[in-house]
């Protein structure tokens, strides 16, 4: 008895509830989501251009490495390393004396090799480690913006997923709204009140265009009076 | 095979020379060469506003699916209210 003696209460205010709402139309949802897949699109395309723009800057690091330094490096390295001595027999490197000697007799050949084998591989290690302090800030700085461009894009596809999702609730209100209308017979009462809506806004528009147009005569009107009576 | 430890050094000592020698033209090259993190980085809206955003537009949501499941619950309710709703309906337009 208590339920069927407020159920017209209830379904008026149903009415006036669902009544009282905007349109949302599918194409907001599904532009919404769009939205959200195109982020993806665009996160990738940044990914792309980070990546090329530290390419570059490594382009012109290894530039200097290969122009500049390695030439500067195996030019002295030539001299202190006594390549030229080695070469021609007159000295080889004793490790256990970590000095240059006179090659032991019977043992030149072997000690020759020995030496330059030597002589080039710490040149090598050298120009990897330039290289490696050249370039290792630059895949510091890479890393760590990437990483925090990927954060920044997740946390905007995330609002958008969260927005779209909203939206989707909105328009599946609308939709029992709708059903509801339908079954009492009112499916046009939500569109009758929005345009009537849409007209009402319509006129004070126009209302308000008047008052300014009425403004503008009056301040015209006065100002003729006023240079009249001076 | 030797290890050239000895060697590695001196090659070393050679290129702490060239380093210096070479000191103005690295810093330039450096100089040019450097990103500029603070201004690539994104600046983002703080993530303590962004998450009580994100939990009150969560909640809202929840609510609304909640409102959508109401045409199943009025269905429950039987065909009575539907009649009713009907007799009411033209006084509220």
């Amino acid at each position: 008895m208590w339920t069927l003696r407020r159920l017209p209460i209830t379904c008026a205010s149903i009415l006036l509830l669902v009544a009282a709402c905007a349109n949302v139309p599918k194409e907001v949802v599904e532009l919404s989501y769009r939205l959200g897949q195109d982020l993806g699109s665009l996160h990738d395309s940044y990914k792309t251009l980070v990546h090329q723009h530290f390419d570059s800057l490594r382009a012109q690091r290894i530039e200097y490495l290969e122009n500049v330094w390695t030439p500067a490096f195996v030019a002295a390295w030539i001299e202190d390393g006594h390549l030229v001595a080695v070469a021609t027999g007159k000295e080889v490197y004793s490790e256990e004396k970590s000095s240059f000697v006179l090659p032991t007799p019977g043992q030149e050949k072997p000690e020759l090799l020995a030496s330059v084998q030597m002589w080039s591989e710490s040149a090598l290690r050298q120009i990897d480690k330039k290289k490696g302090e050249l370039l290792s800030p630059l895949d510091k700085d890479e890393k760590e913006l990437v990483a925090a461009v990927a954060e920044a894009f997740a946390r905007v596809i995330r609002g958008n997923a969260i927005i779209t999702a909203h939206l989707n609730s909105l328009r599946n209100v609308q939709e029992v709204q709708d059903e509801l209308l339908s079954a009492l017979d009112l499916k046009d009462l939500r569109t009758t009140i929005n345009t009537r809506l849409a007209t009402a806004s319509d006129k004070a528009q126009k209302a308000l265009e008047e008052v300014k147009k009425a403004d503008a005569i009056v301040a015209k009107r006065g100002a003729r009076l006023k240079g009249r009576n001076q | 095979m030797a290890s050239g430890k000895g060697m590695d050094d001196l090659a070393n000592k050679t290129a702490q020379n060239v380093n210096a020698m070479l000191a103005d033209q690295e810093a330039e090259v450096l100089r040019r060469s450097s990103a500029n993190l603070a201004a690539l980085k994104p600046q983002v809206s703080d993530p303590a506003a962004f998450d009580k955003l994100v939990e009150a537009v969560q909640e809202s949501t929840a609510k609304n699916e909640s409102v959508a499941q109401l045409k199943d619950r009025v269905v429950k309710l039987g065909a009575a209210v539907v009649k009713v709703a009907k007799e009411v309906a033209p006084y509220l337009v």
